[in-house]
C-alpha cells in the first residue's frame, strides 16, 4: 500500500463524514464538558445526550482533555468557527471560561453553564443543583447526628471553582446554626479521591474522635471510605455524609458506609442544560437560573431514589 | 527546490500542508481567516514553550518541567497583580525572573552536577508545580489588569491578534539567537559531539546552562501570553505542556539525540499540534480518541526521527 493511495482512501472517507454533516439541516448543539469521567459526570453526560437525541438535533459532545482550561477554551473557539447553534458547556473554570463565553455570545451563540457557573459573563442560563440549598440539607441532617463541639471532617472540592465554595458555605453554614461549636476539620482538594483519601488518613490519625464526615461530593466519600478501612474503622462508627447521589455514593449506603446523602438529580442537569440551549437556539425565552433540586437520600429511601433517578443502572451492589 | 526538501522542517511543512488540504475536504468550517488565525493563536503558547525547548533538544536534553515552570511563572504573576495589587510590570519582571531562575537551578544540576536533565525537569515537573500551588494558596486568580487583556486577546492594528505577534517577534529573535550567535552554534556543537566541542576549547557548561534559562524564560513568556488568555491564573494550568511543546519539538524534525535541527521546524510542529486537535473538535472527534491520536503521533514522529538517524549513521 503506497502512500499515495492511504491519502486517497482517507480523503474519500474524511468527505463523507463532512457530507453526513453538511445533509442535516437542523439545529447544532454543542456540549462541552470538563473532561472528568467519573460516574456523577457520566451521568449528567447521559442525560445531555438523551435530550439531544430525543430532541433530533445534531449534538456535538466536546470535553477538554485532563481538564485543563486552555484546551476548553480553544474547543469553545472552535465551536465558534463550526457556527453551532448554542452552546451548553460545563465549565472547567467558573472565570477563567469567560473569555471565550463572551466571544460567542458576541457571535449570536446562547450559552447555557451547566452543573458549573460562569463568572464574568452574561450567560443564556445557568442550570445545576442550587448547591447551597443541597448542602444545607447535608448539614443540617448532619447537625443532626452530632453534640455541640464534636469534631467534623469536611472534605471539600474545588475551592477556585463556585460548586466548590457554594457546598461548603451551605453544609458550614447549616451546621453551625444548629451546632456552633462544632469543630471542623478541613480536608481541602481539587475535586480529587486520592487527595481526601490522603488528608481523612492524616486527619483521622491526629483526630480519633472524629464524630462524623462529609463530603462535597461522592467521590470524596469513597476516598474517606478507603481511609476508615484502612485505619480498621467499622462502616457506621463514624458517619458519613455523601453528596451527588452518585452510583458510587448510593453503593457504600447499601453497604452501611454512608448514612445520608444529599443527591443531585444528576441526568436532570445534563438533560435540563441541553434543553435549555435547544430552547434558547429556537430564540425562546429562558429562565437564567434553573434549580434542578436536591433530595436527601438515607438508607429507608435509597432503592426508590436510585430506581427513579435512573441511577440504579449504574450500582454495583443491589 | 533541493534547499527546501534537505531542510529538517521540510516534513513538518509538508505534514502541515497535507492536513491543511484533508481538513478543508472533510469540514467546511476549517479553511476561513477566522479559524486559521484561531489556530495560531491557539498554537501560540505551545509555540513559545517548543522554542526554548528547541535549545535544550540540540544540547541533547530534554526539559520535562516546562508546563509546571509556566504554572509557577504565571500563577505567581497572577496572584502578585490580582491579590497583592503589584503593577503588573514588576509582575512581569518577576514572572521572567521566576523563569530564569528555575533555568539557572536546572541548568547548574545538568551542567556542573552532572544529572541527567531527564531527573532534574521530572522532579522539577511536580517541585514547581507543587510551589505554585503553595505559594498562591491553591486559588484561582482572575481579572488580569492590563496590559494582560490586550496580550490575550488585543490586536494590533485591530488585525492581528497579539499572541500571533508575539509568537513571530519571538521566532524571529530565536533563529537570529540560533544562527548568528555564540550561543546557537555552539548548542549544535555540543549537541552532535560534547567531547569534540570540549576539545576544541568551548566552555560547554556555561553554554549548556545558557539554555536551560532560555527554555526557562521562554516558560515565563508562555505564561504570560496564557494568563493574558484566559484572564485568570492557577497552578493548575498548562498541565501536559511539556508533552504538546517536546512533540512540537520532534514533529518540527530536530532530533531527540541533539545536535541536528531547526527552530521554524519546532514552529511548524506547534501549528501542527494545533491543527490535529482543531480539525479533530470541527470533526467532533471525542476526548479520549484525541488523546490516543496526539500520543499516536508523538510515537510516530520519533520513530521517524530514529529511523533518520540510523540512515545518517550508515552514511
Amino acid at each position: 500500500m503506497n502512500i499515495k493511495h492511504v491519502v486517497s482512501r482517507l480523503a474519500v472517507a474524511l468527505i463523507s463524514v463532512s457530507l453526513m454533516s453538511v445533509a442535516h439541516a437542523e439545529l447544532t448543539i454543542a456540549y462541552i464538558t470538563n473532561g472528568n469521567t467519573n460516574e456523577g459526570w457520566t451521568l449528567i453526560n447521559g442525560g445531555a445526550k438523551e435530550a439531544g437525541k430525543k430532541a433530533g438535533v445534531k449534538f456535538i459532545e466536546l470535553a477538554a482533555e485532563k481538564g485543563e482550561l486552555s484546551k476548553q477554551l480553544a474547543i469553545v473557539e472552535d465551536m465558534i468557527t463550526r457556527k453551532v447553534d448554542a452552546i451548553a458547556i460545563a465549565p472547567v473554570d467558573s472565570a477563567g471560561i469567560s473569555p471565550a463565553v463572551n466571544r460567542a455570545l458576541a457571535a449570536g451563540i446562547p450559552v447555557v453553564a451547566v452543573d458549573t457557573n460562569v463568572t464574568g459573563s452574561k450567560i443564556t442560563s445557568y442550570v445545576a443543583t442550587d448547591n447551597i440549598k443541597a448542602a444545607n440539607v447535608q448539614g443540617e441532617w448532619a447537625a443532626g447526628q452530632i453534640k455541640d463541639g464534636d469534631k467534623v471532617i469536611y472534605i471539600t472540592g474545588d475551592l477556585g471553582q463556585s460548586t466548590g465554595q457554594e457546598r461548603k458555605k451551605g453544609f458550614v453554614d447549616a451546621l453551625k446554626a444548629k451546632r456552633p461549636h462544632a469543630k471542623i476539620i478541613e480536608v481541602s482538594t481539587t475535586w480529587d479521591q486520592t487527595q481526601a483519601q490522603n488528608g481523612v488518613e492524616s486527619s483521622l490519625r491526629a483526630n480519633s474522635d472524629v464524630k462524623l464526615i462529609a463530603c462535597a461530593w461522592d467521590g470524596g466519600a469513597l476516598g474517606a471510605v478507603a481511609a476508615m478501612k484502612g485505619a480498621g474503622i467499622k462502616p457506621g462508627e463514624i458517619k458519613l455524609a455523601g453528596f451527588d447521589g452518585s452510583p458510587g455514593g448510593l453503593d457504600m449506603m447499601k453497604q452501611g458506609w454512608q448514612q445520608a446523602n444529599a443527591a443531585q438529580m444528576l441526568a436532570k442537569i445534563g438533560a435540563v442544560g441541553v434543553e435549555t440551549a435547544i430552547a434558547a437556539a429556537k430564540k425562546q425565552k429562558v429562565e437564567a437560573r434553573i434549580d434542578t433540586g436536591a433530595f436527601l437520600v438515607l438508607p429507608s429511601n435509597v432503592d426508590k431514589f436510585a430506581k427513579d433517578s435512573g441511577v440504579a443502572q449504574f450500582m454495583k451492589v443491589k | 527546490m533541493k534547499y527546501l526538501t534537505r531542510q529538517e522542517w521540510y516534513g513538518a511543512l509538508v505534514a502541515v500542508l497535507v492536513l491543511g488540504v484533508l481538513l478543508s475536504i472533510a469540514s467546511p468550517y476549517f479553511l476561513n481567516s477566522r479559524n486559521l488565525s484561531n489556530i495560531l493563536v491557539q498554537a501560540s503558547v505551545v509555540a513559545l514553550l517548543a522554542g526554548g525547548q528547541t535549545f535544550v533538544i540540540l544540547t541533547g536534553g530534554v526539559d520535562l518541567a516546562v508546563g509546571a515552570l509556566t504554572a509557577l511563572a504565571g500563577a505567581m504573576a497572577g496572584y502578585m497583580m490580582v491579590k497583592l495589587g503589584i503593577d503588573p510590570y514588576l509582575a512581569i519582571l518577576a514572572a521572567f525572573a521566576i523563569g530564569a531562575g528555575v533555568g539557572l537551578f536546572n541548568g547548574y544540576l545538568v551542567a556542573f552536577v552532572g544529572i541527567p536533565s531527564f531527573i532534574v525537569t521530572l522532579g522539577g515537573l511536580t517541585l514547581w508545580r507543587g510551589l505554585a500551588f503553595d505559594a498562591t494558596g491553591g486559588f484561582d486568580m482572575s481579572g488580569m489588569p492590563e496590559p494582560f487583556p490586550f496580550i490575550g486577546y488585543g490586536e494590533l492594528f485591530g488585525l492581528i491578534p497579539m499572541p500571533i505577534v508575539v509568537m513571530v517577534l519571538f521566532y524571529v529573535s530565536m533563529s537570529f539567537v540560533l544562527s548568528s550567535t555564540k550561543l546557537g552554534r555552539y548548542v549544535y556543537a555540543i549537541g552532535s559531539n560534547e567531547m569534540g566541542a570540549r576539545q576544541v576549547g568551548i566552555n560547554i557548561r556555561w553554554y549548556k546552562l545558557g539554555v536551560y534559562v532560555v527554555s526557562g524564560l521562554c516558560c515565563a513568556l508562555a505564561a504570560l501570553v496564557l494568563i493574558g488568555r484566559m484572564d485568570s491564573s492557577s497552578g493548575k494550568m498548562a498541565q501536559m505542556f511539556e508533552l504538546d511543546a517536546i512533540a512540537a519539538v520532534i514533529l518540527g524534525g530536530t532530533s531527540l539525540f541533539g545536535g541536528r535541527g531547526s527552530i521554524i521546524g519546532s514552529l511548524l510542529g506547534a501549528i501542527l499540534i494545533t491543527m490535529i486537535r482543531n480539525g479533530m473538535n470541527l470533526l467532533e472527534i471525542s476526548q479520549f480518541k484525541q488523546m490516543m491520536a496526539i500520543g499516536a503521533v508523538v510515537i510516530i514522529a520519533v520513530w521517524i526521527d530514529v529511523i533518520r538517524r540510523k540512515r545518517l549513521l550508515r552514511k
